[in-house]
């Protein structure tokens, strides 16, 4: 989604256009927040269920908040000072999570019939795989939402080498990623075909598009281009439990 | 629980291509590894032609 223009050099993106758009009703940026939601709803899920609430009933809210979001509540409560879409997300569940009195209103009425862009029955087969500690409900979110943007963008980098039909090539060479590999550059190469010296510029190329990738992506949350080392740091010390 | 040889972080069986969450977020930033690896590619006298960016499996012809 990351096109060029906004404020400064920093580009377009999903969360710039919810911003801009603020309560008003734009399908721009409503598909933009149907986006984001599509790709990180499951750290909410996890909120919402470390919070104690049972399966059924995590799953309603849950369903009933991004209902909301979706078709327009909330978004006024963004703050464009603050910045990014992983705290406006989570402080609007809380609001959400308060506001019993309007939630069982809504319920009476029969719910919110939006049709979410995700199926939030999935969300306890993951929330079952979480560890069993004593993680506070923030952390949870914060962790799941450091894991499901790497696992997008660990993705995509995939996806662009299945595009290309060399999907061996990604399983090989993505532990060199992280300069993690056992076989040595010269036997890789060899068992590549091609010389050591191009290995390197080959793996050195894989380490750039994915730094790319992951830099856009958090791009795709935050509304300032100086933000996304600062939120590389705020999610490595999330993962890390500082 | 397997730990990251690099960092010595726990690594989660969920995902992640079995790659450490913390190293994979460290890959993010402009660190010195890109300068290290730009200085590899300058002495290397096999350079690729014209890599395209959305790309990365054509990076060394291989």
């Amino acid at each position: 989604m990351l096109t060029m223009g906004g404020a400064g050099n920093f580009p377009t993106t999903r969360w710039t256009l919810v911003l801009a758009a603020g309560d008003r009703e734009q399908a721009q940026s409503r598909a933009a927040l149907a986006s984001l939601c599509e790709t990180y709803w499951y750290p909410l899920y996890a909120y919402v269920r470390r919070r104690g609430y049972p399966i059924d009933q995590a799953q309603d809210l849950t369903q009933e908040f991004f209902a909301r979001l979706i078709s327009g509540h909330y978004v006024d409560r963004a703050d464009p000072q603050k910045g990014q879409f992983r705290t406006f997300l989570l402080s609007s569940l809380r609001y959400f999570l308060t506001d019993d009195w309007d939630r069982s209103r809504a319920q009476k009425r029969g719910g919110n019939l939006t049709r979410l862009p995700f199926e939030i029955s999935d969300g306890e087969v993951l929330y079952q795989r979480e560890p069993v500690d004593d993680q506070t409900p923030e952390r949870i979110y914060e962790r799941r939402w450091a894991r499901t943007l790497l696992d997008r963008v660990l993705r995509r980098l995939r996806d662009e080498f299945v595009r290309h039909g060399r999907l061996d090539h990604f399983n090989r060479l993505k532990v060199y990623l992280l300069d993690q590999g056992e076989v040595p550059y010269v036997e890789l190469a060899r068992q590549f075909e091609t010389s050591e010296g191009a290995l390197k510029v080959g793996i050195h190329r894989l380490r750039k598009r994915y730094r790319d990738l992951l830099r856009a992506e958090i791009a795709e949350t935050v509304n300032d281009a100086s933000q996304v080392d600062g939120e590389l740091r705020y999610l490595a010390a999330a993962l890390a439990g500082k | 629980m397997d730990y990251c040889p690099k960092c010595g972080a726990e690594l989660a069986d969920d995902g992640l291509e079995g790659l450490c969450a913390m190293c994979l977020l460290a890959g993010g930033f402009e660190t010195s590894a890109a300068t290290a690896a730009e200085a590899t590619t300058q002495a290397d006298p096999v350079k690729p032609s014209n890599p395209t960016p959305s790309d990365p499996t054509k990076s060394c012809g291989y």
